[in-house]
């Protein structure tokens, strides 16, 4: 059976006929048997699955434009994905219309170690990228999403990186954008004809970060240029086991206030039981596992290529550290070894090893953490969770620590909600922490979840009108990943 | 259309009776700066002294269902003409709304009004043992503006141009939006970014034509605890601009100033010195301001003798004494081995804006104002990649030899700025001169310079000046377009600081 | 055997993480690789796992509620090559959850082709053509019964039917009935006899394995055959059987147990007797046989069962061969293309599958391309063909034969 006859429809329609005219016949479908494989992730119990109406992949830009622009005179939704793994239903079509695969526009356009930038397209992967760069002798940043994550995508949505302490979590230069109406934008210094090359941000206001933080809701993005590190040749770690989580505090606050870490991590037991191996695991059986581990881990990495200034600052962190007396050294060298900073790390599925992985992630100062770890417990056992060893905390300081900027993921990990009483209890769970979260106040969420859009959009006062202007701006038939973001 | 007076009135009904006026010497005073040559002087129909954002807020509503311009300005001392209300309308004086709201050093943040100046924010964190990222500009500039337009800074090599957490923004309409983490109610402080786009940028490198913005959190740093000065001289300027891109990408905090110097030999008087030092010159005219006219002329045939072809200046900052050595050493090393010299001990003599931090200086370099002495400081300020320095360089000689300017009367500066991806340099070709001798030579100098630019390509213009606008803009394409969309979103009647951004 | 609905909590967990897309670049040389055949082909989501995985819960819950080509085409194009089962086995819930089960997502493959013939939605006609051998000649190829036996004249092979022996050689049906793998069969018998090995075989009464069977979704066919060769295995009172054909093998060692007893005996394949051969120094290869060789492991002795290490152990233990490996090897290897009924029903697939393979071969630079199954012999020697490949193909027991 041919390819192109095995994918014919019994109403085969005109715009399926104009998007197999734009990208081939074979790349453009209808037929449900392939759409299914769009239609949930794993937060279904957020987001309902919903069948798209057709799926196409596309391979270069003047494809996406095409088909945006076809679909803006029609008013047919696009979602666009890059890979789809933000297991957080931001590449569900919950409106239907067309997900725009882009997983095949897949190339990295130039790797240049002079500039210390990469240009990439959407369908890149973490683990292709990390690569790839390898063999140049340096990095990109790197997320502690799963290696077949996008990683354009993973940027653009603004991610958590092995390196957010020192580094941050900003890694676009410059960007290429397909509008609604078909018009390319260029941000950075891409905008100005003539430009010496997309490798910054250029004059002007900053229209990157505008089309950055929402999936895609305002375009789509169709090649970035992004930053590179250089590829540390020296590692050291120091971690550090606690009973509680204050001393934690505590520690990360100072090692971040005199700026010697390349990333910290501080994560509780249940969290951290996730990563080790599950052979040993059961091997062992989790309560005994339980015994050797800490309540309260903090890891901070110290990664450099300067191996003096390494050492000069894993002198300083083992000294801060030490001043704190209620902590024990704690076995693991360096979260580089839970997935090695110079590539991508897998083994953060195993958050999702138990079939769903429930979380709140947001922005909100590191003194706080000890409020946000109380709502979680409280708001878990109110809704019969276990505080002990179903819910969850983790805390990671951002660059620039202003503001004790610090990521948090407030998490529920034993959820199985192809039970239905597991489900209503996460959705029970969810609901009331999303209220105490804003309630206790947070300076904003990590992404525009489901879960937690509508609520926010009470609270967003005249800013979020203002965004909804924007949107209807960029995408004044509202086709862009409809429903996703502030509308 | 209402009246003046009734105008006057209604702004006087807002404002008070002395905070709102008419009168031809108070408009005067408005009506041009230094840049007069490329933005001509031009009166506002009024001037409103503000003092909180609700009087804003009013004046704003008012201007907007009457049409009338709004320049908004918080001490005016761009130096550029971005505060000249070329199309008339209002000039709003935000000078008085200068209350640093809170100085936090668990947060290491500052949250400001308008006015404050760079001086004033200097010394009031200093009491907490904490600086601001300071810019070079004057003590008396808006240190709120100056982060708004993205300045330069002591700490730009490490620290880049990038300042602002949250703001807070007038629309036109009245409506106020709160950006980064101020956002969402309640929230856990204005402290930092906050989720989803970022609208802090959007309001960034644009003067006042979107909105009026009325309080900003910025970032504080701790007070440094050692400072290091350099100063090397290169001849080869290649293996200089090699040697700093490995110092960039290694990541040694640092302010690094760089560029061509002229021929020492041709200067005799101070005079000459100061001209073409400008920013280096400070101390050195102290140092010899009881000296005769033959031993200025000596020591300047004694400082032609060491002066190298190029340099690297700057200083680095730490916390930490070992870390701090390690980088002075590393540095050292580096520049040497690429052919430096050590010339640490001349900038002593001469001065310059490096010594901010080593001076224990509470304020923003005053000696930056020696920039203006010979009555105007014309400059071209744009971000490119270091790498094309001395194709940059070249082409300001060459265009100055066409049009019988001396090609060594200016100096092309740069100060590489983090992050260092693309190289990413801030560049600045200054000229001091009397505006009125051959202003019309001077400004088709300019124009040419602004055009080759653009055709050589850089990143964009440190700001958006006059003199740089319409050829940018017709090189903007689709950007362009866009922001003008923006531009028409937020400001529909166009009263936003008219003609001085997209239109 | 499980029905199709008991697989709604395993599939239901798939997270989308795309292990089943992609090599791990810590496996293979830095790189990126395609693991799943008919994914790389046709590229569309449907085609990997997570998508086959949408799809079965699709079916289960009723979205899906009819027959098309293009389900079939899905479903069908798939070699089973347990690949995206080992990867998702390594970090994610559906491998995970199968693992804890000991299981792996073939096992989910064959229920579903089970599932489809019962609603009677397949298999396609090409696997009927199959069933209908089996049922009717008592092997997938349509051949006569006396084949079975005529190839083995001569080679000292004991008839299990009267004799006993040790060792029942179990030839499988792709490798007795066609007539370009005879040497698998005669030279394994030359090393056997070189080794003083006792064997035999079943002869007239060798019967089809019913591997294909339960691969195409007759899982009474697989039931009926498998139970009368398990009578058969233990009325011929050996205590080994071994076979050249990995599909036999798995099938033996993975599907049989469910079935009934085997008594203890033990199954091996060709490659490990040997390798544990010339561990008791029964055997001995002494002529050089200079030669560059790259190793395919087949997924049937592979991933499927874990033998990696004998065909190599066994390669190097002849003087003057060169083991290369392939980029993609061992638990990591690409599959050749045959299975699960590939060259019968798709061929296209099986070819352009193949032609992958050759490419990664030659970029070894090997001269000749070794296996240890039939099916891998079959579509690889097609495949060196229609790439114009100058690499030669040789059973791993040929190789050996020339050492003796």
């Amino acid at each position: 059976m041919s390819t192109e006859f095995s994918m014919k429809t019994a109403n085969e329609d005109a715009v399926l006929n104009t998007l197999r005219q734009i990208v081939g016949p074979t790349n453009a479908t209808s037929h449900i048997v392939d759409l299914v494989a769009y239609e949930k992730d794993q937060n279904w119990p957020f987001v309902n699955p919903h069948l798209p109406d057709y799926v196409v992949k596309v391979h270069n830009k003047k494809e996406v434009r095409e088909i945006v622009r076809f679909a803006n005179r029609n008013k047919i939704p696009i979602v666009p994905l890059a890979a789809g793994i933000n297991v957080r239903g931001l590449c569900i079509p919950t409106q239907g219309g067309i997900v725009l695969d882009m997983r095949d526009m897949n190339k990295i356009l130039e790797v240049n170690t002079e500039m210390m930038t990469v240009t990439i397209q959407p369908g890149v992967t973490s683990a292709q990228l990390s690569a790839a760069c390898r063999k140049y002798g340096v990095r990109p940043a790197l997320t502690s999403a799963p290696d077949m994550a996008s990683i354009f995508a993973n940027y653009l949505l603004i991610g958590l990186y092995h390196s957010s302490s020192s580094d941050g979590n900003f890694h676009i230069l410059s960007m290429e954008v397909v509008l609604a109406s078909g018009e390319i934008l260029k941000t950075g210094s891409r905008g100005l004809v003539g430009a010496p090359g997309p490798h910054a941000r250029g004059g002007g206001p900053g229209l990157t970060e505008l089309f950055m933080g929402s999936p895609g809701s305002f375009g789509v993005v169709t090649e970035m240029t992004a930053k590179l590190y250089p590829d540390p040749k020296f590692n050291a770690g120091v971690a550090y086991g606690y009973d509680e989580w204050e001393p934690a505090v505590e520690v990360s606050t100072k090692l971040m206030d005199a700026r010697v870490a390349t990333q910290i991590d501080i994560i509780d037991d249940n969290l951290l039981i996730t990563f080790l191996p599950t052979e040993m695991v059961d091997r062992m059986g989790e309560e005994a596992v339980r015994k050797m581990l800490p309540k309260v881990v903090m890891i901070c990495t110290i990664t450099d290529t300067i191996k003096e200034r390494m050492e000069v600052n894993k002198k300083v962190a083992q000294g801060i550290c030490k001043d704190v007396t209620e902590g024990k050294n704690f076995g693991i060298a360096s979260m580089g070894g839970l997935g090695e900073l110079s590539s991508g790390g897998r083994i953060t599925t195993g958050m999702l090893q138990k079939g769903y992985y429930h979380c709140f992630a947001f922005y909100a100062p590191l003194n706080k953490c000890i409020d946000y770890r109380d709502i979680n417990y409280k708001t878990a056992e109110e809704h019969g969770y276990s505080a002990d060893y179903d819910a969850s905390l983790l805390a990671i300081p951002q660059a620039p620590w202003n503001g004790q900027l610090t990521y948090y993921e407030l998490e529920v990990l034993t959820c199985d909600p192809t039970d239905p009483a597991q489900l209503k209890q996460i959705q029970g769970y969810s609901e009331d922490l999303v209220q105490k979260i804003l309630d206790c106040g947070i300076y904003g969420w990590f992404r525009p979840y489901a879960e937690v859009i509508d609520v926010t959009i009470d609270r967003w006062g005249t800013t979020g009108e203002f965004i909804k202007r924007l949107k209807n701006l960029v995408d004044p038939n509202n086709i862009m990943n409809p429903g996703k973001f502030v509308y | 259309m209402l009246s003046e007076e009734s105008i006057l009135k209604t702004l006087q009904h807002i404002v008070g009776v002395e905070g709102a006026t008419n009168d031809t010497p108070d408009l005067i005073a408005y009506s041009r700066d230094q840049n007069w040559l490329f933005v001509p002087p031009q009166k506002p129909d009024f001037v409103v002294k503000v003092r909180d954002k609700n009087q804003i807020r009013e004046i704003l509503r008012l201007a907007n269902r009457y049409k009338l311009p709004v320049v908004p300005l918080a001490t005016g001392v761009n130096v550029r003409g971005l505060c000249i209300p070329t199309q008339g309308g209002i000039v709003l004086d935000m000078r008085e709304m200068n209350q640093i709201l809170e100085i936090s050093p668990s947060m290491m943040t500052a949250t400001i009004q308008p006015g404050v100046t760079a001086g004033q924010l200097s010394v009031e964190c200093m009491k907490y043992g904490l600086s601001p990222n300071n810019t070079s500009a004057p003590d008396t500039v808006s240190a709120f503006a100056n982060y708004l337009l993205r300045g330069l800074y002591f700490t730009h090599s490490s620290e880049g141009d990038d300042h602002i957490l949250s703001m807070e923004i007038v629309l036109p309409s009245g409506e106020i939006i709160k950006t980064g983490s101020s956002g969402i109610k309640p929230t856990a402080g204005p402290y930092a970014r906050g989720g989803g786009p970022n609208l802090t940028g959007l309001f960034q490198g644009v003067p006042g034509a979107f909105g009026v913005v009325t309080e900003m959190t910025v970032k504080l740093r701790p007070y440094p605890k050692h400072v290091w000065v350099y100063f090397f001289g290169f001849d080869d300027i290649d293996k200089e601009i090699e040697a700093i891109d490995e110092v960039m990408k290694l990541k040694i905090p640092t302010q690094l100033t760089m560029g061509t110097l002229p021929d020492m030999s041709k200067m005799r008087s101070l005079d000459d010195f100061t001209a073409l030092m400008g920013l280096m010159a400070e101390r050195m005219e102290q140092n010899l301001s009881e000296s005769s006219a033959d031993q200025v002329a000596e020591r300047m045939k004694q400082m032609a003798a060491v002066f190298p072809k190029a340099f690297v200046g700057g200083c680095i900052l730490d916390d930490f004494k070992d870390r701090f050595t390690l980088y002075k050493k590393t540095l050292r090393k580096t520049f040497m081995e690429a052919g430096g010299r050590d010339l640490s001990s001349i900038i002593k003599t001469t001065g310059g804006f490096f010594f901010f931090y080593e001076d224990d200086m509470q304020s923003g370099g005053r000696a930056d104002a020696t920039m203006l002495r010979r009555g105007y400081y014309h400059a071209l300020a744009f971000y490119g990649p270091l790498n094309r320095y001395k194709e940059y360089d070249q082409m300001f000689k060459d265009v100055a030899v066409k049009h019988d300017l001396d090609p060594e009367g200016a100096l092309l500066g740069g100060i590489t700025c983090a992050p260092w991806h693309g190289q990413q340099t801030y560049l600045e070709r200054s000229v001091l001169v009397d505006p009125n001798e051959n202003p019309e030579g001077l400004k088709i100098y300019t124009k040419e310079c602004v055009e080759n630019l653009l055709d050589m390509g850089i990143y964009g213009w440190f700001r958006p000046y006059a003199d740089t606008l319409d050829a940018t803009l017709e090189r903007w394409g689709a950007t362009g377009e866009f922001l003008k969309k923006i531009k028409m979103l937020v400001d529909p009647n166009s009263i936003m600081n008219p003609g001085r951004f997209i239109f | 055997m499980m029905e199709l609905e008991e697989w709604y909590n395993v599939v239901s967990s798939c997270v989308h993480c795309r292990a089943c897309t992609s090599s791990d670049i810590h496996m293979t040389g830095d790189e990126n690789l395609p693991i799943c055949p008919k994914g790389n082909m046709f590229k569309m989501e449907s085609f990997f796992a997570c998508g086959a995985h949408e799809i079965i819960r699709a079916m289960i819950e009723g979205e899906i509620n009819e027959n098309s080509e293009r389900l079939q085409h899905v479903i069908y194009s798939c070699t089973m090559c347990g690949y995206c089962s080992y990867h998702c086995e390594l970090y994610s819930p559906p491998g995970q959850k199968c693992k804890k089960m000991g299981k792996t997502f073939v096992d989910i493959w064959q229920d579903l082709r089970a599932d489809m013939m019962k609603r009677g939605w397949g298999p396609l006609e090409a696997h009927n053509a199959i069933l209908k051998n089996i049922a009717n000649t008592d092997n997938a190829w349509g051949g006569t019964r006396g084949d079975r036996e005529r190839w083995a004249k001569g080679l000292g092979a004991k008839d299990l039917n009267k004799e006993s022996a040790d060792v029942l050689y179990f030839a499988g049906c792709t490798t007795t009935y066609d007539p370009k793998l005879k040497a698998m069969m005669t030279t394994a018998a030359e090393v056997f006899n070189k080794a003083g090995v006792s064997w035999g075989i079943l002869g007239k009464n060798e019967k089809c394995c019913a591997g294909p069977s339960l691969r195409v979704g007759d899982r009474d066919q697989f039931k009926a055959y498998a139970g009368e060769n398990i009578e058969l295995f233990k009325k011929s009172g050996v205590k080994t059987i071994v076979t050249s054909c990995a599909g036999c093998y798995s099938t033996f060692k993975n599907e049989y147990p469910a079935i009934a007893e085997m008594d203890g005996i033990e199954v091996l394949h060709v490659t490990e007797f040997i390798a544990r051969l010339i561990k008791e120094k029964k055997i001995e290869f002494t002529k050089e046989v200079p030669m560059k060789v790259t190793y395919h492991d087949p997924c049937h002795i592979g991933r499927y069962v874990g033998v990696f290490e004998e065909p190599r152990t066994i390669l190097r233990a002849v003087p003057g061969v060169e083991v290369r490996e392939m980029i993609q090897n061992k638990r990591n290897s690409w599959c050749c293309g045959a299975g699960a009924g590939m060259r019968t029903a798709l061929p296209d697939v099986a070819s352009e599958t193949g032609q992958h393979r050759i490419k990664q071969a030659e970029d070894t630079g090997a001269e000749v391309l070794v296996s240890s199954c039939p099916f891998c012999a079959q579509n690889l020697m097609d495949a060196i063909k229609e790439s114009d490949s100058d690499l030669k193909f040789m059973d791993i027991t040929e190789i050996l034969a020339q050492a003796l």
